[in-house]
Formats: structure tokens, C-alpha cells, sequence
């Protein structure tokens, strides 16, 4: 799934090293695997794996908001590799 | 194990691939999409050693493609898109075959009998490869691709023409052989990548639309498209 976040201004570590600080944010929640972060302007896009069912999510959010991070969206990720291929190539149906 | 530097192939006035700079990690599967007439049996023609490039280069574990092609391509297991597989050779006999060429000397039996294995072909190693199905065919080439036991693999659509059984036990096959292996494969099939890949070139009139893993190319068009202000 997309976690968008707004680090705000006094987050100068997520401007500096947004990957670092995506680790050390989702580093401890159980059934959570961190696959990238990247800054998308003044919001930072994680991508998170959720490797079992259970409360991840809810603790990754509760984690977030302790730490004063802005929430924008959780998502799941919706660009499946065909939508993606087809925004890039603009084939119909022929990989 | 496969890096790419403006790697530029031309037949002619036409440019069927330019400027492709990719990289692809030891020990990783990866999808290579494109429409077709895109440039990917080109590429990988260049990448196999098969065609050179015009400019630019490619290293496969670190040998040019072209400067250093014979160690190269020992490197390489290249099934291309039309198998050239001898119909009136027995499968085994064949490999056998397959792998004096590679320079296989001691042990080749053992070497058959192993891609005879990894490859699911072992239950028609005494028959004629004409007299094969579409599925056992691919899976004679894809035996011969791993005969020389090559940590690279670079399958061109190796599940082209397959029917829907056939295509899920190849890509079961994949699976088990990426434990060992690096794969590069093209393929018309997303799902196909979906299930196997880790990551993805995908590439639009010879150039690259977009390389990386699978699910940060995904992401990169739902942050595109759904970013909220």
C-alpha cells in the first residue's frame, strides 16, 4: 500500500534522507516491510508491504501521528503493472 | 550482473533501440515489457552476444558484451524466441550435443541429466524432439539454456504459444531456478511478471519508459495520479 505523508517543516531528516527516516518509522511494526520512500514535493511516499493480516496499518498511523507526521493517505496500491504499462506505452493489450 | 550503458542498436536508417541504461541486480528476476516492435529481442539479441550493438555498451558480470563476447557469453543461458531445436534428434541427444558445443567436456551426462531435471524434460529424454508438444519444446530449450549451468538466463518469451497449464508450470519453473539464477525474461504476459518478477524494464519505442522494482514502478503512477493537495 501508498502512504502519503507530510513530514511538515521541523522534519528536516525527511527532506535530508526521506529512505532513513521511512526506516527508522516502520522499523518495529510488526508485519510491515518498507519497500521504497521517495519525495513526491513536500509529501513523501512510502510503500509498505503488509506481510500478515492484523493491526499494522493502524500502528504504522498511530506511529505517524506520534511523531507529528501529517498523514495525507493510505491507499491501496491501485496501479496494477497493466494500468502503469498502458499510462507508458499507450499499447492496448500487447506487452 | 547486467548493466547497460546508452546501449544503441540501428539496422539501417531505423533505430530499433537508443540510449538504454539499465542495470539489473545478481540474483533478481526481471520482466522486460515493451509493445511489440519495441526493441526487446533486440536487446537481448545484444546482451546474448547474438547482435552488436552499434554504440554504447553492455557487461554482463562485469564482461563486455563485445570486447570480451566468448567469457561473456559462458555467463549466458539465451533461449530466444523461436527455439532452434533439431526435430529429428532425440531430447537427450540433443542436450548431449548442446553441451560439447559449451564446452562441457567432463561430467556432460551429468550436466543432461541435471537441465534434463531443472527443466521438466526428463520423462521425454529418449524422444524425438519433432514429435514434442509446443510446452516440451520450450522446456528442451530452456533445458539447453541451463545445460552449462550459467548464473544468467535471458528468456525471450518463453511462454509464447504456451496454453494456460503450461504456462503456469513454466513460471513454477521460473520460481525454482530464480533460487539460482538471475532471469531476464520478456514476455507479453503482466500477470506473468506480477507472479514472478521482482522487478521491471519496461521499454516504448527503444527507449526505457521505466526500470526498477516492481512495486516502485507501480507506485511511481499512483503517487502521479493521486496525489492530493
Amino acid at each position: 500500500m501508498v502512504v502519503k505523508l507530510h513530514p511538515r517543516e521541523h522534519h528536516a531528516a525527511w527532506k535530508d534522507d526521506p529512505a532513513a527516516a521511512a526506516s527508522a518509522l516502520v522499523d518495529g511494526v510488526e508485519g510491515l516491510t518498507l519497500r521504497s520512500a521517495t519525495a513526491d514535493g513536500e509529501l513523501v511516499n512510502l510503500v509498505v508491504r503488509s506481510t500478515e493480516k492484523g493491526d499494522a496499518v493502524e500502528d504504522l498511523v498511530a506511529r505517524c501521528v506520534r511523531a507529528g507526521l501529517g498523514v495525507r493517505a493510505v491507499s491501496p496500491q491501485a496501479g496494477s503493472l497493466e494500468r502503469v504499462f498502458h499510462a507508458l506505452t499507450g499499447a492496448e493489450g500487447d506487452a | 550482473m547486467i548493466e547497460t550503458h546508452q546501449l544503441t542498436r540501428r539496422f539501417g536508417s531505423r533505430t530499433a533501440v537508443e540510449a538504454l541504461t539499465f542495470s539489473i541486480p545478481k540474483g533478481s528476476i526481471v520482466g522486460f515489457l515493451g509493445p511489440n516492435g519495441a526493441g526487446k529481442s533486440t536487446t537481448l539479441k545484444m546482451l546474448a552476444g547474438f547482435l552488436p550493438p552499434t554504440s554504447g555498451t553492455a557487461r554482463v558480470g562485469g564482461l563486455d558484451v563485445v570486447t570480451d563476447s566468448l567469457a561473456a557469453r559462458r555467463l549466458i543461458g539465451y533461449m530466444p524466441e523461436s527455439v532452434p531445436l533439431h526435430p529429428e534428434m532425440r531430447v537427450r541427444e540433443y542436450l548431449s550435443f548442446r553441451a560439447e558445443i559449451k564446452g562441457i567436456t567432463r561430467q556432460r551426462d551429468a550436466a543432461v541429466d541435471r537441465a534434463l531435471e531443472l527443466a521438466d524434460v526428463a520423462d521425454v529424454a529418449a524422444r524425438l524432439i519433432g514429435e514434442l508438444s509446443k510446452g516440451y519444446k520450450q522446456r528442451v530449450g530452456l533445458a539447453d539454456a541451463l545445460v552449462a549451468r550459467p548464473p544468467l538466463l535471458i528468456l525471450d518469451e518463453p511462454t509464447e504459444g504456451l496454453d494456460p497449464n503450461q504456462i503456469l508450470r513454466f513460471r513454477d519453473m521460473l520460481k525454482r531456478l530464480g533460487a539460482e539464477h538471475t532471469i531476464f525474461l520478456s514476455t507479453h504476459i503482466m500477470q506473468e511478471v506480477e507472479a514472478v518478477c521482482e522487478r521491471v524494464v519496461i521499454i516504448h519505442k527503444g527507449h526505457i519508459a521505466a526500470s526498477g522494482p516492481l512495486e516502485e514502478v507501480r507506485a511511481k503512477m499512483t503517487g502521479a495520479s493521486a496525489t492530493w493537495s
